[in-house]
């Protein structure tokens, strides 16, 4: 069951995007009827970008529901949102985290942190961490110093199901472009006012409200240190 | 090596630079001694010379005990022991080794085998214009080959007090500091601890202990050692 | 403050050579001025990558690894490759863990004191070689070659024919082991007694419907990503339909439309009905009359249709969708709905694995599944459940091989499985303890662990901690695990990421994919390819290899094999990793295919009247014809490997080779060999004896696998552990509420040979009656992300712990409470039938 609220105009979208100055907008669209909770994307994340145990970049949390016997389980891959209107940008003090003019996705001067954590804080996804060994922030950042050479972020490349849909849907010709026009999507945390940049096809986002709500049984995994869903 | 004073630098450098030199022969062999020790198993030639009398009156005036245990017990089992505890510690136990590698021990480095901190210590090595070549493949970050090569250093700056080269030996002194800094001295003090806490052998723990007092007092003297350097320098 | 003075005297006296070793630096060239900050040189850094292949499942996928700096950065999927078309799992990426394991053994290691007691000594290769080949060539010399045993877990293709077929054909010896009856073992039987050899592929690119019993491809599986992705992809991008029949909602389950919550051992009952809706409805005619052509039902080699189609009618009349839901719990209606949906859905993909099979009546439930694939005419067709196509390699042979013997341990007590023709590995501790068949001198594990993977692991321990039963133990392995600990000897390998081979894992898109394996990075410290060691072992016994190591063995090989010599040999696979023959058609319906006389015209080819089945008497290594048709096919020691063709009326088809048994070239839904064994020769229902004598309170224990973990030797990888290093028991609400048992509650879950501890996680997910733990967890080796093992007294900021935030948590076991009873036809390990008794702690 779809919670409405998460729903996103896509008309509305559509004109936000048109309407600004930049020459690409990265993005994804990920369409978990094709997860298949895998986790490849997860440990290829990890590996590529030497992300430090007990934080990660990308995740894959698991939806089980129902009551026996009518039970699903669904797959909600997880990973930095690249925002519109970034809360960890707004906050930031030495402006280490900031949107890229390029192509929108939001980056860290890791020179410049201060690790101060306050864009964690500021973040209502919890993508964002800060990495021991540089002692600044990190986060996925579409793998950069991939798709600057023009090849897809690892956990695109290692999909089994291609359920992740990256590309720049400033042109309409792209794949994920393509993606948004024909399907109905969900992001996350709508309400924030955070224009999330992630965009789910098939989503489930229920939670545990949900089985208090019906009686259903609900049980949501992060599979990661942090157990709590963000 | 003896000594040899060049007679170029006045008899005002004199007195100084032998002082330099022995204080620099000393840090060679205690160096190579204390890279010995953790290398590979000792040998039962190695534990004779180690149990000789002119070893035992030197441990014994720097107050390193290594007890009767290791002087009385019969050379084959001792040989036998001591492998066994070597192993121990650094190559197999059930309870986890002390993997003894830069990259591993390292406070917040990668934690890996063969991580990316062996090969910046082997870029070290080369830029230097020093080849690593082990008959056993191990990794260049193994504490005994760190070892080793500050003991190259502090013998090239002992070279050079010997042959009144100023400049170089002020340049080996900045590579062994710089070397200390960059490498050795951000992880040897914690590896030492833990071999330390694990040992139980009174063999490695004296040897540790020894090897604690005598980097922490490079770590004091380095920086010392090479400003004293650089006036010498500006005088001559 | 050290006082350094009294040392000037010994440095006097030792100078250079108090290292009293030789050291490792040497200076090439002078030291260069100390200048600026940035001293270290920048490298370039390129990323190289090498092409390879995986070995963290058995799928054994192509992929590629980068290099950077000496050092394994990353690896991902060999686009390159047909078979799994630039995907990669979990597992293969995990790999990056592999050769920066801190744990690894890097030297030759021997036991001191008493075995198992954890106290080790390095020893130099020469050392280790030396003692090894000693004892061998004592044994040996002795005519007592079979008292060396051999026992592999993983070990496939060229290091397999290196190893097997070369060195240990060529010392002499057959006591050798696997493990494949706790893995597959049983399935590979059924399909020996129905269609000849394993492995079945399963075709979901052309596929319109898929029915699963019991597998779990989308997270684990023999051919996992060349089949998963492309399940994935038919349900998602064809609208193929799915129907699962599982005791647990697997992610395989999730993923399909439908669920049908099983009771263990019940998938017979509802194989057997299916077939019965089909017969009954008539929904074989069409295609599956058509194969039926090719199949033998009854005890007649060459039946009519009208007899066949009566003998199967008969045989299923009794199996009722109603009579299969008493002994399943799955509706009569879902039964009889599902059965028709596959029948008239064509094609459909029929899978089947260890959730099915591994059980008492497993063998006749692989039986039961290949007949509704055979009914329905989807064997071996696009789509269906087709025969397995791999690459064919030609590899160098050692030549004048002595005839092995054997120490009969390998195939558990007489008389304990009817037809064990993949062994009862699981039973090799219990043969050694048992001593009747005799006990070998030498028992050497590679990719093994006999302690870890079977079941009754306490019994495992004792028995391997026993130097009156086993005088001497070496184990190969790249790390410490369970059994490593238990052994004298043990020989460092380098992980597979630092090895050379040769692959042939089959493709699902029945073309034949030739590729290899090489070294991303040198081997490190003194690990060593056991290829490598075996022809090293061999040169000091005096046996003549043609080959000295394992990447001499690859090359000539590649020069051997005509299709990979024709592209450019050793250097293309080198360079590319992988080839297929572009020009190359799929194989379907190679059965249909019609032998030309000169095939089976031959002078030492002969008909079997009997069976129908063209032999060569001679391969068969009979003195005569007469000698080979008095004797008869069926009963001449291994005639299978003489099977030249199956006549049908007037032709003669290649047919269903068999391999292992001596099964007619026929598709064999009536087994002759199982009647002769005193079983019945048509697919039958056998219920399961502890469950019926089951009482109301008990429940039943089966295994699983997760995505991220292979049964017990990824959870080094810490990437992989961290993902999954706890496995709390699944159990229904129904069940958990009865037993007073919430959420995270500390469990006792105890069977007759053992009890573990265990925390619950209740759910749903799990059919009532049935508590279900993984594999891969309760670790207490294999290093610290495994089982937390740490040096005492390390302290919290210790850099190897301080971020495994999952210390302490690293679940429990379930083999030590399941007992090795292999299954009465054909020696499974019965892993999801154990009866266990649920307390709440």
């Amino acid at each position: 069951m779809k919670d409405p609220a998460t729903q996103v105009s896509r008309r509305g979208l559509m004109k936000n995007l048109i309407a600004t100055d930049r020459p690409k907008r990265y993005a994804m669209v990920i369409d978990t009827r094709r997860c298949i909770g895998c986790q490849a994307c997860t440990v290829a994340c990890k590996s590529e970008n030497d992300v430090p145990l007990g934080e990660s970049r990308s995740w894959v949390e698991t939806i089980e529901k129902g009551n026996f016997p009518d039970v699903g389980r669904s797959f909600l891959p997880r990973l930095c949102n690249q925002c519109e209107k970034p809360g960890c940008v707004s906050v930031c003090p030495t402006g280490a985290t900031y949107t890229r003019k390029e192509d929108g996705v939001v980056a860290i001067n890791k020179e410049i942190c201060i690790g101060c954590k306050y864009c964690i804080l500021a973040c209502p996804y919890g993508v964002r961490y800060l990495d021991p060994k540089t002692g600044s922030v990190d986060k996925c950042d579409f793998c950069l110093h991939r798709i600057e050479k023009g090849v897809v972020p690892a956990c695109v490349n290692t999909c089994q199901g291609a359920a992740r849909i990256f590309g720049d849907i400033n042109d309409p010709s792209s794949a994920a472009a393509k993606m948004l026009e024909t399907n109905s999507v969900s992001v996350l945390r709508h309400e924030m006012g955070t224009e999330p940049m992630v965009f789910y096809i098939g989503a489930d986002h229920s939670d545990e409200r949900y089985a208090e709500r019906t009686g259903v049984y609900v049980r949501v995994e992060t599979h990661r240190r942090q157990q709590k869903r963000v | 090596m003896t000594a040899v004073i060049a007679s170029d630098g006045g008899d005002q450098a004199a007195g100084p630079l032998v002082e330099l030199n022995i204080n620099a022969e000393e840090r060679v062999f205690l160096y190579r001694l204390l890279a010995g020790i953790f290398r590979r198993e000792q040998s039962k030639e190695r534990l004779e010379e180690l149990r000789s009398s002119q070893y035992r009156e030197a441990l014994e005036e720097a107050g390193v005990d290594l007890g009767d245990h290791f002087f009385l017990t019969p050379i084959e089992e001792l040989a036998e022991e001591l492998a066994v505890e070597f192993a121990r510690l650094f190559l197999l136990s059930p309870d986890g080794r002390i993997a003894p590698y830069e990259s591993v021990q390292l406070p917040d480095g990668s934690g890996q085998l063969r991580g990316p901190e062996s090969q910046a210590v082997l870029d070290y090595f080369k830029a230097t214009g020093f080849a690593y070549q082990d008959e056993m493949n191990d990794m260049p970050d193994h504490v005994a080959v760190e070892l080793e090569y500050m003991a190259h250093l502090v013998l090239l700056e002992s070279c050079s007090w010997v042959n009144g080269k100023y400049d170089e030996a002020l340049n080996a002194i900045r590579y062994q500091n710089d070397f200390f800094q960059k490498h050795l001295f951000n992880w040897v003090f914690c590896f030492l601890n833990r071999v330390n806490a694990k040992a139980e052998c009174a063999f490695y723990s004296v040897f540790a202990e020894l090897a604690q007092e005598f980097l922490e007092d490079e770590l004091t003297e380095l920086p010392e050692k090479e400003k004293q350097a650089e006036q010498l320098l500006e005088r001559n | 403050m050290l006082n350094r003075r009294k040392f000037i005297k010994l440095s006097a006296a030792t100078a250079a050579a108090s290292v009293a070793m030789n050291g490792t630096l040497s200076q090439a060239r002078e030291l260069p001025v100390f200048g600026g900050k940035d001293f270290s040189p920048t490298t370039g850094k390129e990323r190289k990558a090498v092409p390879s292949a995986c070995l963290n499942c058995v799928t054994r996928c192509p992929n590629i690894v980068y290099v950077e700096d000496g050092r394994i950065v990353k690896i991902e999927g060999q686009p390159k490759s047909i078979r799994s078309e630039g995907k990669m799992c979990a597992k293969g990426q995990g790999g990056v863990n592999q050769s920066n394991d801190p744990d690894r053994i890097l030297y030759p290691m021997k036991r001191v004191g008493k075995r198992g007691e954890g106290k080790w000594k390095r020893v130099s290769w020469d050392d280790a070689l030396d003692e090894v080949a000693g004892r061998l060539k004592t044994l040996r010399d002795a005519g007592t070659p079979e008292k060396f045993m051999f026992h592999y877990g993983r070990m496939k293709s060229s290091t397999s024919k290196l190893v097997k077929t070369n060195f240990l054909g060529a010392y002499g010896t057959k006591t050798i082991g696997n493990h494949t009856s706790i893995c597959e073992g049983g399935k590979w039987t059924a399909q020996e007694l129905t269609w000849g050899k394993h492995y079945d592929t399963w075709d979901f690119d052309n596929t319109r419907y898929v029915l699963n019993f019991g597998a779990n491809p989308l997270e684990a599986g023999t051919n996992h990503i060349p089949t998963s992705h492309r399940l994935i992809r038919a349900l998602t991008t064809r609208e193929v339909k799915m129907v699962t029949i599982d005791v647990r909602l697997s992610n395989t389950a999730a993923k399909s439309q439908e669920w049908l919550p099983v009771r263990p051992g019940g998938d017979l009952a509802v194989a057997l009905a299916m077939c019965n809706v089909v017969m009954s409805e008539d929904l074989h005619k069409g295609r599956g009359e058509e194969f039926l052509k090719f199949c033998k039902v009854t005890d007649t080699a060459e039946d009519t249709l009208e007899n066949k189609v009566k003998a199967l009618k008969d045989n299923f009349a009794q199996y009722t969708p109603e009579w299969a839901t008493q002994h399943s719990d799955v509706s009569a209606s879902a039964i009889r709905r599902i059965a028709r949906e596959f029948a008239t859905t064509y094609p459909a993909c029929l899978i089947s694995y260890r959730g099915a099979v591994a059980h008492y009546n497993g063998n006749d439930t692989e039986r039961a599944i290949q007949t509704l694939a055979a009914i329905t005419g989807n064997i071996d067709n696009p789509g269906g459940r087709c025969l397995a196509v791999g690459p064919k390699w030609k590899y160098p042979k050692a030549k004048g091989m002595p005839k092995g013997r054997k120490l009969k341990i390998v195939d558990g007590p007489k008389g304990a499985a009817a037809i064990p023709s993949h062994h009862m590995s699981h039973n090799v501790l219990k043969m050694i303890k048992d001593g009747s068949a005799g006990r070998p001198d030498i028992y050497m594990s590679y990719m093994y662990t006999a302690v870890y993977a079977n079941g009754d692991v306490q019994e495992n321990i004792d028995v391997l901690k026993d130097e009156s039963l086993i005088p001497f133990s070496v184990n190969i392995n790249p790390f410490y695990d369970e059994s490593a600990a238990l052994a004298d000897l043990i020989l460092p390998e380098p992980p597979y990421t630092e090895r050379w081979d040769w692959d042939d894992m089959v493709s699902p898109v029945q073309i034949p994919e030739y590729y290899i394996r090489q070294p991303a990075i040198p081997p490190m410290g003194e690990t060593r390819d056991f290829g490598t060691v075996a022809c090293q072992l061999a040169e000091r016994i005096g046996i003549e290899l043609p080959f000295k190591t394992k990447e001499e063995f690859v090359r000539m090989s590649c020069a051997k094999t005509p299709a990979v010599k024709a592209v450019g040999g050793f250097e293309y696979m080198k360079k590319h990793g992988v080839y297929h023959d572009p020009k190359a058609k799929p194989k379907y319906h190679s059965y249909r295919k019609e032998l030309k006389a000169k095939d089976y015209e031959k002078a030492t080819v002969i008909l079997d009247e009997a069976t129908g089945t063209y032999w060569d008497w001679k391969k068969a290594k009979h003195k005569s014809a007469e000698a080979a048709q008095k004797k008869g096919y069926t009963h001449s020691k291994g005639a299978y490997k003489a099977y030249v063709g199956q006549r049908i009326g007037d032709k003669v088809y290649k047919g269903f080779k068999p391999d292992k048994l001596n099964k007619s070239g026929y598709f064999e839904i009536y087994s002759g060999l199982m009647k002769e064994k005193g079983y019945n020769p048509l697919p039958t229902w056998y219920s399961i004896p502890e469950h019926e004598k089951m009482s109301d309170n008990d429940m039943i224990l089966t295994t699983f696998k997760v995505a991220t973990q292979i049964h017990s030797r990824s959870q080094n990888c810490k990437y992989l552990t961290e993902l999954y290093h706890d496995n709390p028991a699944w159990i229904n609400p129904v069940d958990a509420q009865r037993r007073g048992i919430m959420e995270g509650d500390e469990i006792k879950v105890k069977s007759e040979v053992g009890e573990i501890t265990i925390k619950a996680r209740v759910t749903p997910a799990v059919i009532p009656g049935v508590i279900a733990i993984s594999h891969h967890c309760g670790h207490w080796q294999y290093g610290r992300y495994a089982s937390g093992n740490k040096a005492p007294m390390a302290h919290d900021d210790d850099p190897d712990l301080k971020r495994m935030w999952w210390k302490g948590n690293h679940g429990a076991h379930p083999n030590w409470i399941i007992p090795n009873a292999p299954d009465p036809i054909n020696g499974q390990l019965r892993f999801m039938d154990t009866v266990v008794q649920v307390i709440k702690i």
